[in-house]
């Protein structure tokens, strides 16, 4: 059943080979035994970390638990994680040529007046409302994720007309996807010269420097998550002009 | 029968579900979108079981699944071009072939 | 029984079934439109477990952005020529309305 990669649009539903069926029937009644004879024998009163945590908050910074563990104890996976998303979106990208301008506006013939109306109403809410949960992460449920993923989505409606092109290996679109990164990397490891160890927050500071790393992660979250729906979208026939030579397509 | 155990056993079968999906499916986007349903399921046995004391809730898989929702979107994306592409190429075999 | 237990029960039964209409329906759009649904369903779950972050991330990473993901690859892949669907016994699932769109 793994030998064959099938994208044939009207085929069947289900491999009809009955060893792949038993098999998994098998597999996934084993899994579930076991892990429902594990779960149904705890006896819920074991409080896990939230009292640990609750009682170190007012050392990381913010109120909000769930930011604190993301940004403050937890900060080297919300690095790994924003550094899985660069790599995947290196996979992605579009080979163009680097001289398009970063963002272009073309006028297009036909106006859907649906769609431009929604365009201009719930672009501009969603990015205030983006700011406000940007902010509001230090102490209520919200933070960069939820910031940049709402921004995608107003990108992603913005991209429903075709009149914005976004070139994604322009100098600004480069400094852009990469700025989270290197703004965690770089206060990462000026920690260690400072405190002694890698992402240590001194106490201080340490609201302001979570602030900024979430700024920073926002701006390339939003860019890397429309990247990867532009990829998708990637017209052929839409000829790129570069300003110094001749059209290329 | 509290809520974070039914919960969690509701997780389960939603990747078992899912896992059988993997397996049995022919379609290779079908493929893909059970690999997302057992990301879901296992995102829901994770926050279920950081409710297993009614009183004091557990932030720590809250920010697990938050990165794994994550990196789930970015997989999928990476599934979804990898699809593309071998469509391409049968395409431009079948072309060849004619 | 108490009214939150019949919601959760409710929750969780459309939850399950929406996660294998969602692999096994006859046409690919009606899978991805139920994987959307099941992915807002999902944020009700997690709103109902206390994880309030990560319903507002599952709401627009996995239901939004994932099912414009895949919205757009299914438009790059679903044929161009549409095909006429004879009624026969085995399509009976298929309504007559279904012929000529290709979806």
């Amino acid at each position: 059943m793994f030998n064959k990669l099938d994208i044939e649009y009207d085929g069947p539903v289900v491999d009809k080979s009955a060893l792949s069926l038993i098999a998994s029937i098998l597999v996934a009644g084993l899994l579930l035994a076991v892990t429902i004879t594990i779960v149904l024998s705890d006896k819920g009163d074991n409080t896990g970390l939230g009292p640990l945590i609750s009682q170190n908050i007012e050392f990381s910074g913010v109120t909000n638990p769930v930011t604190a563990v993301l940004l403050n104890f937890r900060a080297y996976d919300t690095l790994l994680e924003i550094a899985v998303l660069l790599v995947v979106v290196l996979a992605i990208l579009p080979t163009r040529d680097h001289h398009a301008p970063f963002f272009k506006r073309i006028l297009v013939s036909k106006q859907n007046l649906v769609l431009s109306a929604l365009q201009r109403w719930i672009a501009p809410a969603v990015v205030i409302f983006a700011g406000y949960l940007l902010w509001a992460g230090a102490h209520q449920p919200g933070g960069a994720f939820q910031a940049g993923a709402l921004l995608a989505g107003a990108s992603v409606l913005m991209f429903q007309s075709d009149t914005y092109q976004v070139n994604y290996t322009s100098l600004m679109a480069r400094i852009l996807l990469v700025l989270s990164l290197v703004v965690f990397i770089t206060i990462g490891t000026a920690l260690i010269w400072f405190e002694g160890s890698l992402l240590t927050y001194p106490l201080a500071f340490s609201g302001l420097l979570i602030l900024l790393i979430e700024t920073c992660a926002t701006v390339s979250i939003t860019l890397a998550l429309t990247s990867l729906y532009s990829s998708f979208i990637a017209n052929e026939n839409i000829s790129v002009t570069d300003h110094k030579h001749r059209t290329i397509k | 029968m509290t809520s974070a155990l039914l919960y969690s056993m509701a997780g389960l079968a939603l990747f078992a579900i899912g896992f059988f999906g993997v397996m049995v499916a022919s379609h290779v986007m079908r493929k893909i979108l059970a690999l997302n349903v057992m990301g879901v399921g296992i995102f829901m046995f994770l926050i279920a079981l950081a409710k297993r004391n009614p009183l004091v809730v557990d932030p720590l898989p809250h920010a697990l699944v938050l990165t794994g929702i994550v990196i789930a979107v970015a997989g999928t994306a990476l599934a979804l071009n990898l699809m593309l592409r071998i469509h391409h190429i049968d395409q431009s075999n079948q072309e060849q072939n004619k | 029984m108490s009214l939150v237990m019949i919601f959760d029960a409710l929750l969780i039964f459309s939850m399950l079934t929406l996660g294998w209409m969602s692999i096994f329906s006859l046409s690919l759009f009606r899978c991805i439109v139920f994987f959307v649904c099941l992915g807002l369903l999902a944020a009700i779950a997690w709103g109902q477990l206390g994880a309030f972050d990560v319903a507002i991330a599952e709401a627009a990473i996995g239901a939004g952005i994932t099912g414009a993901l895949l919205l757009a690859a299914w438009n790059r892949i679903r044929p161009v020529h549409t095909k006429v669907i004879e009624p026969s016994v085995t399509n009976a699932k298929t309504s007559q309305k279904d012929t000529g769109e290709h979806v």
